[in-house]
C-alpha cells in the first residue's frame, strides 16, 4: 500500500560459487546492484569477464540483426503477436541443440550478397538506361575509334540543335559524316566522323551546341549485345536474390527459436554487466545491493541452496544516498500504478498516490465519458482481452484499468441517462420513465446533463474541491508524522483549517446547511485568514515585514482557486461525448431516409461513429483525468522525481516463462 | 430590404457563428494534427513499431477541430435547421448566437496549433523512448485545456441562450 521499505546489503561469497549465485540473484529479481567502492581488482581476473561481456554482447547484437532480417520473411501470425511461452529448461536446452551462430553466419552472409546483388542490378539497370538510345548502333563498339586519317566523336545534344548543328559542320568540310543513331523530343544522339586535321573546329563547333560526349563501354561487340549482356547479368542477380530470399525464408523457421536464444543470451549480458560492479578480493568477492526489507530473509533461503559460504549483511547508507523506490499495492489497486507512472514514481520519502488517486481517476474518467453503453463496451471489449490475448504486465495493468473505468461509467452513464446518447423518444416505452414536472427520461437517469450542465458543473467543481483538500490534508499528515510537527500544524494545517473552512462557508450560503450556521461558518474563515496572517511570515525578521508575507500568503487562495475551476473540464468532456454520440445519431436518422440501403447506412454510421467517438474520448478521458491528479493533486503533497528500482532479473523481449 | 433582414439575418448570423466555430477549429487541429503528423512520419521510419504510439499522440491536436463542430452541430440543432423547420431568430438572438460561438473558435484554432507543435515535440520523446508517450501526452494535454474552455463556455451560452 505504499512505498516500499529498501535496505542496503552486502553479500560476500568464495569466488568459485560467483556464477550460480549470480543465477540465483537475478531469478529471485529483488536486488539491484551498486557499483562496489574501491573496486581493484586482486589479479586482472576481472578483465576477464570484460572480455565475455564484449563476446556476449556481439552475439546479442548479431542475433538481434538475424531476428530483424528474418522477421521480413517469417510468415505473420495475426495482429497480435503473443509471447512464446516457455520453460527455464526448455531455453537453455535450445541454447545448447540450436547452432545459432551457423544461422547468424548464414544470415550475414545471405545479407552481404543480397546488397552486393541489389547494387550491382542498380548499377547495371542506370547504365542500361544511359546506353539504351546508342542500341541501333551499327558498327562494333570496339570499331568506335579513329584511324591514321579520321577521328571520332560519339555523343548527344538537344534536339533543336541537331539541324543548325549538322549545317555548320557541313560548312566546315563535307568530308564529315554526321550519323543520328536516335532521336527523340529532347535529345539527339550522333555519330561524328571526321578527318583529324578538322578536329579542332569541329570540336569547337561541338562545344559551342553543348555537345556531350559518350564514353562508349569497354565491349568488342555490337551496342546491341552489350545491352543483352547487361540484361542477362541483372537478370543473374535478380535469380540470386530470388534464391537468397528463399533461403532467408527457410532459415526462418529458426525465428522463433532465435527469439529465445535472444532472451537468454540478453540475460547472460545483464549478469555479466552487473558482475563488473562486484568488489573482487583473491579468494571472495562482494556485491553491495538495494533490496526490499522483506526479502532479505528469503534471499539468505535461496543462496543456501547453493552454499553455506557467504554472508549477508545489511549496512549503512551514507549520507547523501537515496535508495530506489518501488511501490507496491495489492492487487485491487495496482492498476493504478499505471497513472502514477505516468507521472514518475514518487521519492523515497514521500507518499504513494497511487490509493488516494484511484478513485477520484476513475470517477473523474467516468464523468469525461457518461455513457452507459460506451462503459459496458469497454467492460466487454477489455474482459476479452484479458481473456484470450497473452500480455506483458504493463499492459494487463492498463487493460484493468480500463475495465474498472468501464464499471464506474456504466454506473455513472446510468445516472445521466447516456445510452449511446440516445434521447427518451428513440428507446422503447418502458426503458423511460417520467419525472413529477413532467420530463420524459430514460431508466436510471437521474440528471440531464443537456437541459442542466450546471449542476453537473457543480458536481465537477465540488470534486474537484474535495480532492484538493484531500491533497492538503495528505501533505498535512505525512508532514506531521515524519518531519516537524510544529511546522505541519503551521503550513499544510493552517491550509486544512482554511480551506475546510471555506467549503463549509460555500454549503452553508448555498443553503445546503442550515441557515444559522452561516454566522459561524463566516467567523471561521475569518479566523482562518487570521491564522494565516499571523503564522505564514514566522520565519521573517521584523514585525512589518512578518505581517506583508502573512498577508500576502492568502494570494495562495487564487491558485486553489484556478485549481478548482480546472476540473470544470469534466463537464466539457461530457458534454463533448454526448453531443458527439447525438451528432451520431441524427445523420444516422438522416441516413434512414435514403430508399431501400438506407437500413445499411444506419447501421455503418450508428457502429462506425460510435466507435470513433468511444476512442477518440476514452483517450481524452484518460489524459484530461490524468492530467488533474498531476497537475492539480499531486503538487499538493509530492515532488516526485524517485528513481524506479531496477532489479537484476530475466527481462525478456519474446519469451514468457511458464513456472 | 430592411424587412428581409429583419426576417432572416438572425438565422444567418447563427450560421455564420456556426461556421466560424467549425471553421476556425478545423483549421487549428489541420495545422496540429499536420504538425504532429510529420513527426510522427520521421519517427515511424526509423522505428516502425511505433506507430501505435505515433498515432495516439498525433491525434491530440485533433479535438479541437471535434470541438469546433460541436457547437456548430448545437447551433444547427438549436436553430432547427437540421430538424427542417427553422426557427424564426430575431437579429438580437442571431448577434448573440454568434458571439457565442467564437470562445470556441477562436480557442480551438490557437490551442489546435500550440498543441500540435508540443506533440511534434513529443515525437522526439517517444522516439528516444517509448516509455516517456504517458508523459508527452500529459504535456500536450495542457495545452488542449484552453481549447475545452472555450468550448465549455460556448456550449453553456448556445445551451442557456433563450430562441
Amino acid at each position: 500500500m505504499a512505498i516500499v521499505k529498501i535496505k542496503k546489503i552486502q553479500i560476500v561469497a568464495l569466488r568459485p560459487h560467483k556464477e550460480k549465485i549470480l543465477e540465483i540473484l537475478q531469478n529471485s529479481g529483488v536486488v539491484s546492484v551498486l557499483e562496489c567502492s574501491g573496486n581493484e581488482s586482486a589479479d586482472g581476473a576481472s578483465y576477464v569477464g570484460i572480455n565475455d561481456l564484449q563476446k556476449t554482447e556481439l552475439l546479442y547484437a548479431n542475433l538481434e540483426f538475424a531476428i530483424n532480417l528474418l522477421s521480413k520473411f517469417a510468415k505473420k501470425k495475426g495482429l497480435f503477436v503473443s509471447s512464446l511461452a516457455t520453460t527455464i529448461e526448455a531455453i537453455k536446452e535450445k541454447e545448447r541443440q540450436i547452432d545459432y551462430e551457423a544461422i547468424i553466419d548464414k544470415c550475414v552472409e545471405i545479407e552481404d550478397s543480397l546488397v552486393k546483388a541489389r547494387n550491382a542490378i542498380s548499377t547495371f539497370k542506370s547504365e542500361f538506361e544511359t546506353y539504351k538510345p546508342w542500341k541501333s548502333l551499327k558498327i562494333k563498339l570496339s570499331d568506335v575509334a579513329g584511324t591514321e586519317e579520321t577521328d571520332v566523336l560519339v555523343g548527344s545534344v538537344k534536339t533543336i540543335v541537331v539541324n543548325a548543328l549538322i549545317e555548320k559542320l557541313h560548312r566546315v568540310s563535307n568530308f564529315v559524316s554526321i550519323d543520328i543513331i536516335d532521336q527523340n523530343a529532347v535529345d539527339s544522339c550522333l555519330m561524328i566522323i571526321f578527318s583529324k586535321e578538322l578536329g579542332k573546329e569541329i570540336g569547337s563547333i561541338a562545344m559551342e551546341n553543348k555537345f556531350s560526349a559518350v564514353e562508349l563501354p569497354d565491349y568488342k561487340g555490337l551496342m546491341k549485345e552489350y545491352l543483352k549482356s547487361l540484361e542477362d547479368r541483372t537478370e543473374g542477380f535478380e535469380n540470386d536474390i530470388e534464391k537468397n530470399e528463399r533461403e532467408l525464408l527457410d532459415l526462418s523457421k529458426n525465428l522463433d527459436d532465435l527469439k529465445i536464444i535472444y532472451d537468454y543470451f540478453g540475460w547472460q549480458k545483464e549478469k555479466l554487466e552487473v558482475s563488473k560492479k562486484f568488489g573482487e578480493t583473491n579468494y571472495s568477492f562482494i556485491i553491495n545491493a538495494w533490496i526490499p526489507e522483506k526479502n532479505i530473509e528469503s534471499l539468505k533461503e535461496d543462496l543456501k541452496y547453493e552454499t553455506e559460504e557467504f554472508e549477508v549483511t545489511e549496512i549503512k547508507m551514507s549520507e547523501n544516498e537515496v535508495p530506489p523506490v518501488i511501490i507496491r499495492n495489492d492487487n485491487f489497486i495496482s492498476p493504478f500504478e499505471t497513472v502514477t507512472k505516468i507521472y514518475g514514481l514518487p521519492k523515497y520519502n514521500e507518499m504513494d498516490p497511487t490509493p488516494y488517486l484511484s478513485i477520484f481517476f476513475i470517477l473523474f474518467f467516468a464523468l469525461c465519458l457518461t455513457d452507459a453503453g460506451y462503459g459496458l463496451l469497454m467492460v466487454l471489449l477489455t474482459a476479452l482481452a484479458l481473456k484470450y490475448l497473452k500480455m506483458e504486465d504493463g499492459m494487463k495493468k492498463l487493460v484493468k484499468l480500463l475495465m474498472y473505468g468501464g464499471m464506474v461509467t456504466t454506473v455513472i452513464g446510468a445516472l445521466f441517462g447516456g445510452w449511446f446518447s440516445l434521447t427518451p423518444d428513440q428507446v422503447p416505452e418502458f426503458l423511460t420513465k417520467t419525472t413529477e414536472s413532467g420530463e420524459k427520461l430514460l431508466i436510471f437517469q437521474k440528471i440531464n446533463a443537456l437541459t442542466d450542465p450546471i449542476t453537473v458543473l457543480i458536481i465537477s467543481l465540488a470534486l474537484g474541491f474535495v480532492q484538493i483538500l484531500m491533497g492538503v490534508v495528505i501533505k498535512f499528515i505525512h508532514d506531521f508524522r515524519k518531519n516537524n510537527k510544529k511546522e505541519a500544524l503551521l503550513d499544510s494545517g493552517t491550509w486544512v483549517f482554511m480551506l475546510s473552512g471555506i467549503g463549509f462557508y460555500i454549503l452553508a450560503v448555498s443553503d445546503v446547511l442550515p441557515q444559522g450556521l452561516q454566522l459561524f461558518a463566516k467567523w471561521w474563515v475569518i479566523i482562518a485568514s487570521l491564522v494565516l496572517i499571523f503564522t505564514q511570515g514566522r520565519d521573517k525578521k521584523n514585525i512589518f515585514s512578518k505581517l506583508i508575507s502573512g498577508v500576502l500568503s492568502l494570494y495562495a487562495l487564487v491558485g486553489y482557486m484556478s485549481d478548482v475551476l480546472s476540473y470544470s473540464r469534466l463537464l466539457a468532456l461530457g458534454l463533448a461525448t454526448s453531443i458527439i454520440g447525438l451528432a451520431v445519431n441524427t445523420i444516422v436518422s438522416l441516413a434512414g431516409g435514403i430508399p431501400y440501403i438506407g437500413w445499411f447506412f444506419m447501421i455503418v454510421v450508428f457502429i462506425g461513429g460510435h466507435i470513433f467517438n468511444l476512442v477518440i474520448n476514452t483517450l481524452g478521458a484518460f489524459i484530461h483525468s490524468g492530467r488533474l491528479q498531476f497537475v492539480e493533486f499531486f503538487t499538493k503533497f509530492m515532488e516526485g522525481g524517485g528513481d524506479e528500482f531496477r532489479p537484476l532479473s530475466k527481462k525478456s523481449r519474446y519469451v514468457y516463462i511458464k513456472n | 430590404m430592411a424587412e428581409f433582414f429583419a426576417q432572416w439575418g438572425g438565422l444567418a448570423l447563427a450560421l455564420a457563428g456556426a461556421a466560424v466555430a467549425v471553421i476556425l477549429g478545423g483549421v487549428g487541429s489541420s495545422i496540429g494534427v499536420g504538425l504532429a503528423g510529420q513527426a510522427g512520419a520521421g519517427v515511424t521510419t526509423e522505428q516502425p513499431e511505433k506507430f501505435g504510439k505515433v498515432l495516439v499522440l498525433e491525434a491530440l491536436p485533433g479535438t479541437q477541430g471535434i470541438y469546433g463542430f460541436l457547437i456548430g452541430f448545437l447551433i444547427l440543432l438549436f436553430t432547427g435547421i437540421l430538424g427542417g423547420g427553422a426557427k424564426e431568430i430575431s437579429m438580437a438572438q442571431g448577434w448573440q448566437l454568434f458571439f457565442a460561438c467564437l470562445p470556441c473558435g477562436f480557442a480551438c484554432l490557437f490551442s489546435g496549433i500550440n498543441q500540435g507543435k508540443v506533440a511534434a515535440a513529443g515525437m522526439n520523446m517517444v522516439a528516444k523512448d517509448a516509455a516517456l508517450m504517458g508523459k508527452a501526452m500529459v504535456l500536450a494535454a495542457m495545452v488542449e485545456t484552453y481549447a475545452v474552455l472555450g468550448f465549455l463556455i460556448s456550449a453553456l451560452l448556445v445551451f442557456f441562450i433563450k430562441l
